[in-house]
């Protein structure tokens, strides 16, 4: 019995609100209160590592007390998890990277005590195994063989609606012991990823900013100011003019911050990019997620700074931020 | 680097027979401005005496300071180093704009009237009251837009006219040089050195007016030169503001908004803008007003008021947002404040980014402007050739050794972001600006 028709057992990742409402009342309780907080939008925090490490804290509850039994059974739990909070925080796209890093975690497992028996190409390792949420086999077959092959279904959100009921491997719904730890360590790693974030950042500041130029940013980002602040504190000699960022004016509190730490700073309003692009050398916007495609999503007006820089052809610098799951873009 | 970085040089050893002089006296603050003054007062003193009658150089001189919008390096005797401290603000980041001329705080120059005297070399008491409560308006920016300035102007100056008749000699002097040297061009100077910066328009406006006196008869009766040159004052006013206003509003009215479905995107204030959405009510089959306005000065806000009479469907955001709303945009209509030569235009700081995002998202962007807001210049940037606003719109932080604030003015739009200009005498492409400026002034080279 490959665990689909029983109550106690999660069925599809839709199921996971009956589940919990079942057997985890607090669990489900916790998972209610998070999410309202992200559709009021209480998490849209200046810093968003407040946000992984809350998204964190609140797996490590989901996972480390909940009674799942197999790897199919966390990874429909994450996945369900993952579809509610995208649902509710579609804003803030690390949320469900850092899901989906989990799930990774999971397959990997899963996965890792079987590799004599699949071909060792490096199925697990690959790179569509490890963008991809699910796993890439159809429905109707349970050999192994199609853990790699088949119709790969890109996966870009947490729903699918052919894939309710996905089938995972026979190796999947057998129980493993070093699992959860796994998975904590998993966890772990996210949060130090976090640690080191701006260290590994602001160690290639010297690489872009130079002595004598003129650097344009907009609004307030703490990537950003930290990147400007390291290069001062290298002595770098170079001015910065900073976009107000109306209406919220974030770039007032950012030059603030910033002539504090000694840096020349202009602050203009958003209306005048333009004018003053002609003087400037680079432009450091920052991220608030990298997209698939390429694409950027800043705070509103980044659109505008970013075409008058094409415009006078200064070269644009991304400020990125290593949010959970997700690879630093170009920079 | 705006700040210099200081370099300690190794002292040198001081000959024996040198003779050093005591060292200054502290001055006070009133007493450093007094000394000014009265330097001031010597140099405007020899430069009357220089200039008794002479005509033709101060006519050249104004004829090219007003059709260029603004030469701060002409009139040295007015940077912000010369006029007390407290009157100017802070002079903003010295390396970006260090040729613009600082903003200046209204009401702490009009306080200080002796000064006036001293840095112009005209004393406020001898101008008409008129033309220092214009003055006054433009300065503390009651009356704001080209158009508004302009009429204001002229205004102005035709009402002053008949003042001045019975207090001058008829039959000795020649009017036409009281016209000049008594009302027009110390009055121009005042509100361009003192109050504002002209713009381009109040500047096109002035050059006619000079030559408009120029070509006066001579031997006519004062009263006559009066009536005479209120009569052009106000067919100029009539016939490139008021009916060139009317006629771009019929042309975009007709020509692209005649029974059609628009979604029309705007930008701050213009009264070029109202005019036209004033006859597309009429004429657009369904009419629907996207209302852009940006910091710091919201001028949309009053246009916001007069589409609101109108009853035109209409939202209101500010620039930031302007990316969101263009999927639904069909055109974008901007007033101006001057056209360059090569098409190129200057308006209110923010057009320039409205208009490159609506290329951007291939949208056509029309630009209103009356002829006479054409200039013969050619500006490659924003900055080369702009105003400074009160910083302390910006942010209300004062400036600090490495904190400063920019305001600046005007933006210059790239004719590459400009589909066309509608002008009064037609639809055309940003490249034909120069055509039509040497149709307009055949005489000038």
């Amino acid at each position: 019995m490959t665990g689909l028709a029983d109550e106690t057992e999660i069925r599809n990742y839709l199921d996971v609100r009956r589940w919990l409402e079942e057997h985890h009342r607090k669990h489900l309780a916790l998972l209610d209160r998070f999410l309202l907080e992200l559709r009021r939008g209480r998490l849209k925090q200046m810093d968003r590592r407040i946000v992984i490490h809350r998204t964190v804290d609140f797996l490590r509850h989901m996972v480390g007390s909940t009674k799942w039994k197999n790897p199919a059974q966390l990874h429909l739990l994450l996945r369900g998890i993952g579809h509610e909070l995208q649902k509710a925080g579609y804003h803030e796209p690390s949320i469900g990277n850092v899901v989906r890093r989990i799930m990774a975690a999971v397959r990997e497992e899963a996965n890792f005590d079987n590799e004599h028996t699949i071909d060792s190409t490096g199925g697990r390792l690959s790179l569509q195994s490890m963008l991809w949420a699910l796993p890439q086999h159809v429905k109707a077959s349970r050999s192994i063989s199609s853990v790699r092959s088949g119709d790969h279904q890109r996966q870009e959100s947490f729903a699918d609606a052919d894939l309710v009921s996905p089938e995972y491997p026979a190796f999947y719904y057998q129980e493993r012991s070093g699992l959860k730890s796994t998975v904590m360590e998993a966890m772990d790693e996210i949060v130090n990823e976090l640690e080191d974030l701006y260290k590994n950042i602001n160690e290639q500041v010297v690489n872009h900013i130079h002595s004598g130029e003129i650097i344009l940013t907009s609004g307030r980002s703490k990537t950003v100011e930290l990147f400007l602040k390291a290069a001062a504190a290298k002595k770098l000699d170079f001015q910065v003019i900073i976009c107000e960022g109306a209406p919220g004016n974030s770039g007032h509190s950012m030059a603030k911050v910033l002539a504090d730490a000694g840096l020349d700073v202009t602050l203009i309003n958003d209306s005048a990019v333009f004018a003053v692009m002609a003087r400037v050398n680079k432009v450091i916007l920052p991220a608030h997620a990298v997209l698939a495609n390429g694409s950027l999503m800043t705070p509103s007006g980044g659109n505008l700074v970013a075409l008058a820089a094409k415009h006078n052809s200064s070269q644009q610098r991304h400020g990125i931020r290593r949010s959970a799951g997700q690879t630093a873009g170009r920079y | 680097m705006s700040t210099e970085t200081k370099i300690e040089k190794p002292k040198k050893e001081k000959p024996a027979n040198l003779v050093i002089p005591p060292p200054k006296p502290k001055l006070s603050k009133a007493e450093r401005r007094a000394i000014q003054e009265q330097q001031r007062a010597a140099k405007s003193a020899l430069q009357q005496g220089n200039q008794g009658g002479g005509k033709p150089p101060t006519n050249e001189q104004n004829k090219s300071a007003s059709s260029t919008t603004k030469q701060p390096k002409q009139q040295p005797a007015n940077q912000p180093a010369d006029t007390p401290k407290t009157a100017t603000t802070r002079p903003c980041d010295g390396g970006l704009v260090s040729h613009l001329k600082a903003h200046q705080n209204p009401e702490l120059l009009f306080e200080t009237g002796a000064t006036l005297k001293a840095s112009i070399g005209v004393d406020t008491a001898q101008l008409h009251p008129a033309v220092v409560e214009t003055g006054y308006r433009f300065a503390t920016g009651q009356i704001r837009g080209g158009n508004a300035r302009c009429r204001a102007m002229l205004e102005t100056f035709a009402a002053i006219l008949p003042d001045y008749v019975s207090a001058s000699n008829p039959t000795d002097e020649d009017f036409r040089q009281t016209l000049d040297q008594v009302i027009l061009k110390p009055a121009f100077t005042y509100w361009t050195e003192h109050c504002r910066p002209h713009s381009v328009s109040m500047g096109n406006a002035f050059t006619f007016l000079k030559t408009a006196v120029a070509s006066l008869d001579r031997d006519l009766d004062p009263m006559a030169y009066v009536d005479k040159l209120q009569e052009s004052i106000h067919a100029y006013e009539r016939e490139r503001i008021e009916y060139a206003m009317a006629a771009i509003a019929d042309l975009t009215c007709q020509k692209l908004l005649r029974d059609r479905d628009e979604v029309l995107l705007v930008y701050g204030h213009s009264e070029v803008i109202t005019k036209i959405l004033e006859g597309a009510v009429s004429t657009c089959r369904q009419l629907r007003v996207i209302l852009v306005d940006s910091r710091p000065l919201l001028e949309g806000k009053k246009q916001l008021e007069k589409i609101r009479e109108l009853g035109i469907p209409c939202s209101y955001i500010l620039l930031n947002a302007v990316t969101y709303v263009f999927q639904d945009v069909t055109k974008v209509l901007l007033g101006t404040a001057a056209m360059m030569s090569d098409g190129s235009v200057m308006g209110r700081v923010g057009t320039a980014s409205v208009a490159m995002a609506a290329a951007a998202h291939n949208i056509p962007v029309l630009v209103c402007g009356e002829t006479y807001k054409i200039s013969n210049r050619v500006q490659l940037e924003s900055i080369t050739n702009n105003e400074l606003g009160d910083p302390n719109l910006v942010s209300t932080d004062g400036d600090t050794a490495n904190f400063k604030r920019l305001n600046l003015l005007y933006d210059l739009t790239p004719a590459s972001f400009v589909s066309g200009i509608v002008t009064e005498l037609g639809i055309v492409p940003p490249t034909s600006i120069a055509v039509l400026l040497r149709e307009m002034n055949p005489q000038e080279k």
